[in-house]
């Protein structure tokens, strides 16, 4: 920048005339409402002794009409030539760290590639880099300093993560609302073709952002894996454990591979299997799981090394237990609930839950859940007994019948009976059920319950109880209710087969078994996920606090996390151990997500086409050379300014007068 | 000439919410060229026996007259979304510098969303949220759920203070479909902890979008002498120089701003910075991009 009249700076001398006249007066504060003082601190003004300038926008505009109409005088000038950064835009570079580019030092490649696009970025220009996976991680903002974007580049690590191209564009688009100038975007992957998003679509970038793709391509596509295991997560007994795991081939020829079973740090088994070519093979491991009682890390692995190794393995966890125990506590001398539960839940479960009629004084320790049937009056000690149960995370299936209604409240939950309804059998005369929220977990995969008929019903207030599904006259049937760290389902019927015949009917046998699993907390847990999964920690905002150690063996959680969060991304490979209030504890494996085994490239054209589609809005940057006079604009700007004083300085003389 | 009408000052004049959001609306979509997305038709699917419980008004009458069978009609309607409205009730939200309050244009921004949502025949649902969650209507796409979220966006005046932990724990809860998510708040917390609180929805295959509604006030303060401001929500009062509102304040903020979006953009959020002196079109328009990207 520079001057063709230099000698009119002097009239900036003129500025001094408005800071005299805007005199300074006495410091004074009136009270306003704001909506939040998150950013303010005290400050009173600066000025000397408690003086402000007044009229600080007259002010600004007499500053701003003097300054301008002197830098118009003096004919400033602009080298274009001197702003090549400017015109520039701003350089992103997205460099790939999922699983696969551990292949083949494919990530080194891919580093070194985006080091030499920074090398050859002009002085002054500015980039930002990111790295993906699943998700996108911003490592920079966007900077010019060389040395940082290099250090950031050489952070970029492997991950056990996939890479989906798709929500990388997603990123790269919202990236690009956030400001107007070209943007150019550098692509270091081994651009999978499962990494693609399932619509071509979902790949497009804004309009003003043009894309470079450096395909990182590896020699070899020959890749075997562990694909899936199938194993029990529970194991009651170690001789009937069968493990089937599938072996997998992308890309290869017809071969013979080993398999090994490794459980608790020891070999198990190994089998030679042939896998077909670029087909799947099942190999059987039967019996002769003998793991210590509780968690088991175990594994089936490939002996021999190919081009990927970090999928060779696929990890589970596998928990060594006795029976669950349900006990069974019914007012009447009945046998029928004991009866249909027990029946039910051995027809669903086999030997996962062992139902025990409970004695005249019930012991709640070592019980997975608790079933009342048609519970009178407990008294209060087994009553309180059973309340510290559930509120260290215990559950309990209330089936409320006639005793309860005679006392007038659900036990333990403490919720109002305001009644309750008879239907004649023999009139067919009946209650259905009109809706129900099928996504819980206890009535996942039992229907809607249409056929079931209820004679008997009572009418439950809910107060703060969730209804989970209400009878055609839109009283609660079944619902749930929270204490501590436990849950109790309440069903406003009986379940001893004279109030309903939903004993008789097949959903209950999927209610019997769902709902024990969610209450007990310890049915069937899923011991194998794909890394980047989201695992449910709590299913409300309790405060107990669960802790979680990640694959490295450190806390994955802070203190107040441990507290609250809700869920936690399991963003390595490994063991995830999660340690629940009273001395539960989870084990789960993270395996990487097989979709990164097959290492085929998408097609060439694909990239072209995703290149050219990216690259149609740059066109409009422009490339202005030479220099260029603004004084016209100044000038323009001093007129606006001195309007602008005139009418503020009308506006401060209306209300002084007033 | 539409552009008018979605004036937030203009539609402040509206005493009627409903007649606001179908002025927001009808006046966008009017402006909108012909688009093949914004249809909607209801195609039959299948007969299937009735059972008790079924709603009578899918009955097939004429059915019954010739064979004295009770049928319902089954339709294909499942492609549309459903979007949640997350909608911030607590105090700083009363706060107004020119006339309309933060808390009305987000309930203009609320209550265009779900008119159309609505119009699409989305399903819509709605929270209202401060330190706790004030009112919940599930999504639906059922006759009378526009007026039942209406009325919950009507009755959300300001009350307490602002709390995302807690209500965001009991929203994971109950979001269990995946759809669209909007959050309407001025986001008075770290961005990072925004960030970490909402991304779970995210995770959970839910598009959310956060529209931060700020006052012009509040992006870039202009006092003429000292002021004493009383926080809204906790009534602290602090004596505020002009100097610092102008320098220091405007510095923070605009860092704020700047985290905020920089924290949405990794967790995958879309963001937008809503200004109570701008018109609503853009919001419109970003839910419908993200919808259309949904089906």
């Amino acid at each position: 920048m520079g001057f063709l009249a230099p000698i009119f700076l002097t009239g900036l001398g003129l500025l001094a005339l408005p800071l005299w006249l805007h005199l300074l007066k006495r410091h004074r504060s009136t009270p306003q409402k704001f909506s939040s003082l998150m950013f303010f601190e005290r400050s009173t003004s600066a000025s000397v002794k408690q003086r402000q300038l007044d009229y600080i926008l007259l002010l600004l505009l007499r500053l701003a009409l003097l300054a301008l109409a002197v830098f118009a005088f003096t004919r400033p000038y602009v080298l274009s030539a001197l702003l090549p950064a400017e015109k520039a835009g701003l350089t992103i570079i997205a460099i790939d760290e999922s699983a696969s580019m551990g292949a083949e030092n494919k990530l080194e490649r891919a580093r070194n590639g985006a080091i030499g696009v920074i090398d050859s970025l002009p002085a002054g220009a500015r980039a930002r880099i990111l790295a993906f996976g699943a998700s996108t991680h911003l490592l920079t903002d966007a900077i010019s300093e060389k040395d940082q974007l290099k250090a950031a580049i050489r952070s970029v690590k492997v991950t056990a993560s996939r890479s989906s191209l798709g929500d990388l564009a997603a990123s790269l688009r919202n990236i690009g609302r956030s400001t107007a100038e070209a943007k150019t975007v550098h692509l270091f992957s081994d651009l999978q073709r499962s990494s693609m998003p399932a619509a071509f679509n979902e790949l497009r970038l804004d309009s003003g952002m043009s894309l470079t793709v450096h395909p990182i391509e590896g020699r070899q596509k020959e890749n075997w894996t562990v694909e899936s295991v199938n194993a029990p997560a529970r194991l009651l007994d170690a001789s009937t454990a069968r493990i089937e795991a599938v072996l997998a081939g992308y890309h290869t020829p017809a071969a013979t591979r080993t398999a090994v079973l490794r459980a608790a740090g020891r070999e198990v088994a190994r089998k030679p299997i042939s896998v077909p070519a670029a087909g799947k093979a099942t190999v059987v491991f039967e019996g002769g799981l003998n793991i210590p009682y509780g968690f088991a890390q175990c594994e089936v692995a490939l002996l021999e090394s190919d081009a990927l190794d970090s999928d060779n393995a696929f990890l589970f966890a596998v928990n060594r237990a006795d029976p669950e125990r349900i006990l069974l506590l019914d007012s009447t001398s009945s046998n029928a609930s004991y009866l249909y539960v027990n029946t039910a839940l051995a027809a669903a479960t086999g030997t996962l839950f062992k139902v025990e009629r409970s004695g005249p004084a019930p012991s709640f320790t070592g019980v997975s859940a608790v079933v009342l049937s048609n519970p009178g009056a407990l008294n209060p000690a087994a009553e309180e007994s059973l309340r510290s149960y559930i509120r260290s995370g215990g559950g309990a299936l209330i089936a409320v019948g006639p005793a309860a209604a005679a006392a007038g409240r659900v036990p333990v939950a403490g919720l109002k009976i305001s009644g309750s309804r008879y239907a004649d059998r023999s009139g067919e005369r009946f209650e259905s059920v009109s809706s129900a929220d099928q996504s819980h977990p206890a009535m996942e995969g039992s229907g809607r319950w249409e056929s079931v008929r209820f004679y008997q019903t009572f009418q439950i207030e809910p107060g703060d109880a969730r209804v989970i599904a209400r009878l055609s006259d839109s009283s609660p049937l079944l619902l749930e209710a929270r204490l501590g760290e436990g849950r109790l389902l309440i069903l406003a019927s009986t379940i001893d087969g004279l109030a309903n015949d939903l004993p008789l009917q097949p959903a209950f046998l999927q209610f019997a078994e769902k709902s024990m699993r969610y209450l007990s907390s310890a049915g069937e847990r899923v011991r194998s996920v794909a890394v980047d999964s989201n695992y449910e920690l709590r299913q409300a905002g309790t405060a107990a606090t669960v802790d979680v150690i990640a694959p490295s063996g450190q806390r994955a959680l802070s203190v107040s996390e441990a507290a609250a969060a809700r869920s936690i991304l399991l963003d390595d490979k490994g063991f995830w151990t999660i340690r629940r209030a009273g001395g539960r504890a989870e084990m789960l494996a993270a395996n990487i997500d097989r979709r990164e085994s097959d290492l085929e490239a998408m097609p060439a054209e694909s990239a072209e086409l995703w290149q050219g589609a990216a690259g149609s809005g740059a066109a409009a940057v422009e490339s202005d050379r030479g220099t260029r006079q603004f004084w016209p604009w100044l000038l323009a700007l001093a007129i606006i300014a001195g309007l602008a004083e005139t009418w503020v300085a009308a506006k401060h003389l209306r209300r002084e007068a007033a | 000439m539409h552009q008018r009408f979605l004036d937030p000052q203009i539609l402040a004049g509206i005493a009627n919410l409903e007649l606001t959001a179908r002025t927001v609306v009808d006046g966008f979509i009017a402006g909108l060229h012909r688009s093949p997305d914004f249809g909607f038709s209801q195609e039959f699917a299948e007969y299937r026996q009735y059972v008790p419980g079924d709603d009578l008004r899918y009955v097939d009458w004429n059915v019954y007259a010739r064979s004295g069978r009770l049928y319902l009609k089954r339709y294909h309607g499942e492609t549309n979304t459903r979007l949640t409205v997350l909608l911030d009730r607590s105090n700083s939200m009363e706060f107004a510098s020119q006339g309309i309050r933060k808390i009305d244009y987000a309930r203009y921004l609320a209550a265009s969303m779900a008119y159309l949502a609505h119009h699409q025949r989305d399903a819509v649902g709605l929270i209202t949220f401060d330190d706790d969650i004030r009112d919940f209507i599930p999504p639906s796409s059922r006759q009378g759920q526009w007026m039942k979220v209406l009325h919950a966006i009507d009755r959300a005046e300001p009350g307490h203070r602002t709390d995302f932990a807690k209500p965001f724990l009991q929203f994971q809860e109950v979001l269990r479909s995946r759809g669209i998510v909007l959050v309407i708040s001025d986001f008075y917390a770290d961005p990072v902890a925004v960030a970490r609180t909402v991304a779970p929805l995210r995770h959970r295959g839910n598009d959310v979008i956060l529209f931060h509604v700020l006052d012009p006030m509040e992006v870039a303060p202009v006092f003429n002498e000292p002021k004493i401001l009383i926080d809204l929500e906790t009534g602290h009062e602090l004596e505020v120089s002009p100097e610092y509102a102008q320098g220091p304040y405007r510095r923070k903020i605009d860092s704020h701003l700047a985290a905020m979006k920089s924290e949405a953009e990794a967790a995958g959020l879309t963001y937008l910075l809503a200004e109570t002196n701008k018109p609503l079109d853009r919001a419109l328009r970003e839910y419908l991009s993200i919808r259309q990207g949904r089906l």
